[in-house]
């Protein structure tokens, strides 16, 4: 399989390096190679299909979203124009896609029950990668938060959930957010903000949903006094 | 920098909690040096914000840690598929010649299932009409004509003398429209135009008229009245010795 990392010079940045190596694989899509498709598809499935998966909360949905990303990707990949990094340009496609799909769902899935729900006990999710060294009660506590956490995130609003899964868990900045949602930097941000305080006001009603929480300058409930989400 | 108080520090501490996770790769941009030693110092004196930071971090620990969904293995298959698909028409569209073949095949076969409803009725239809053909046409009236003497009866046959009065006719030529009815009488005759006959030769034209027979004209089978120019000439009539007579 061809390998289109690049190592021409140890100088260069580790961004550097990577737009050099998206551009090697960009000119090999063009070029029609057959190790560059398999290449691009080993480097984007799993991203692409967990942003999918937190967009849509939903496995199958996700896997329909995957192809039709990949799709659009290798359709257009003579008229990508490099202006942002390979990565960007894929995260734009599948937050666009994912939002299409939900749109298609809100639609199209009113009223429709899936066979998963008929036997609610089945969890059709992929299994996670745990860390075997664990103890089963840091197991089933690190489960717990994790469950938490991802209802959490379903719960908050789509706007709001793009936002906080491309900063929080795909780690990107906020000008390749603001690429990849075509919006401004001020309402990355601002977006970001309101989804983490959406979500810190879930969590805080499911940990404790006696009192309210206040931003400040009251500590917050959720913490380590009433469970440590860690 | 001014001191911030503990809404600010907290809109920041996400920013903050970033910079000093190891593991972050995210950028300076977010936070500059001057906002960063505000909020450091301001957690060394607020234990509340602080609290706030440790629930932040472990917050984002928790996003971290939320497991990665492993691709299924459709879904992987189904991407080598559209894979494979896509790179062919990429190498067809690098390829002028190979991509007007293959749109000339994809022509063929558009045009071969835009048919393909069409070809079982078709084929019906026709192999039905001949059938009924078949068997109507024996019934068909299709003789052709066999008979001399058939008249014919689309077309107009003139009136005609059958037979010529015997009375003679002594005066000089004469031109008359004789107009015959449908059973082949006299009808009406006219002088035509330049010819004045005497009053003689008017009862000898009237007696050569009365007294001959006329075929009437034929319309679709059918006698119909009709007009006709005739030319009455002077004739001599001989009888011989035996009673016969005879024109000169």
């Amino acid at each position: 399989m061809a390998d289109y990392s690049l190592n021409l010079n140890a100088s260069l940045t580790s961004e550097q390096q990577a737009a050099l190596e998206d551009h090697a694989l960009i000119s090999a899509l063009q070029r029609a190679e057959a190790g560059a498709y398999e290449t691009l598809i080993r480097r984007f499935q799993a991203p692409v299909y967990n942003l999918a998966w937190r967009l849509l909360d939903n496995p199958a949905d996700a896997g329909d979203v995957v192809q039709e990303v990949f799709l659009k990707v290798f359709r257009n990949v003579n008229s990508f124009r490099g202006d942002s990094s390979l990565r960007t340009w894929i995260y734009r496609i599948a937050v666009n896609e994912a939002h299409n799909k939900r749109r298609w769902l809100f639609r199209h899935r009113k009223g429709e029950t899936g066979i998963e729900d008929v036997f609610p006990g089945d969890d059709n999710r992929e299994a996670p990668l745990v860390d075997a060294g664990e103890t089963p009660f840091d197991f089933t506590m690190n489960r717990e938060a994790q469950l938490l956490l991802e209802e959490g995130l379903a719960a908050i609003s789509p706007a709001f959930r793009a936002a906080l899964v491309l900063r929080e868990i795909e780690e990107l900045s906020y000008e390749e957010i603001a690429n990849i949602l075509d919006i401004s930097m001020g309402t990355v941000k601002s977006r970001i903000v309101r989804g983490r305080e959406a979500l810190r006001c879930y969590l805080a009603n499911r940990l404790n949903p006696a009192g309210a929480i206040d931003l400040a300058p009251a500590p917050v409930k959720w913490g380590l006094e009433t469970g440590n989400l860690k | 920098m001014e001191e911030l108080n503990c809404k600010s520090v907290r809109h920041n501490l996400w920013d903050y909690a970033a910079h000093t996770s190891e593991a972050s790769e995210l950028g300076p941009a977010e936070l500059t040096v001057a906002e960063y030693t505000a909020i450091d110092s301001h957690l060394d004196s607020c234990r509340d914000c602080d609290r706030c930071l440790a629930d932040v971090s472990s917050l984002r620990t928790g996003f971290r840690h939320l497991p990665v969904q492993a691709v299924p293995p459709l879904v992987q298959t189904r991407l080598q598929v559209i894979a494979s698909r896509e790179r062919s028409r990429q190498l067809l569209r690098m390829n002028p010649g190979a991509w007007m073949r293959d749109k000339l095949a994809s022509a063929m076969m558009a045009f071969n299932h835009f048919l393909r409803p069409y070809a079982v009725p078709a084929t019906g239809g026709l192999l039905s009409s001949c059938l009924c053909f078949s068997m109507i046409a024996q019934t068909l009236q299709l003789r052709p004509y066999l008979f001399d003497d058939d008249m014919p009866i689309g077309v107009f046959t003139e009136m005609s003398i059958a037979d010529v009065s015997p009375f003679s006719f002594s005066g000089k030529d004469v031109t008359v429209q004789v107009t015959v009815d449908a059973s082949g009488n006299v009808a009406n005759y006219e002088n035509m135009p330049g010819t004045k006959p005497t009053p003689e030769e008017y009862e000898e034209i009237c007696g050569l008229l009365l007294y001959s027979t006329f075929t009437p004209a034929m319309r679709a089978g059918q006698p119909v009245s009709s007009k006709r120019i005739l030319t009455v000439q002077h004739m001599n009539y001989k009888i011989d010795s035996r009673g016969l007579g005879h024109r000169d």
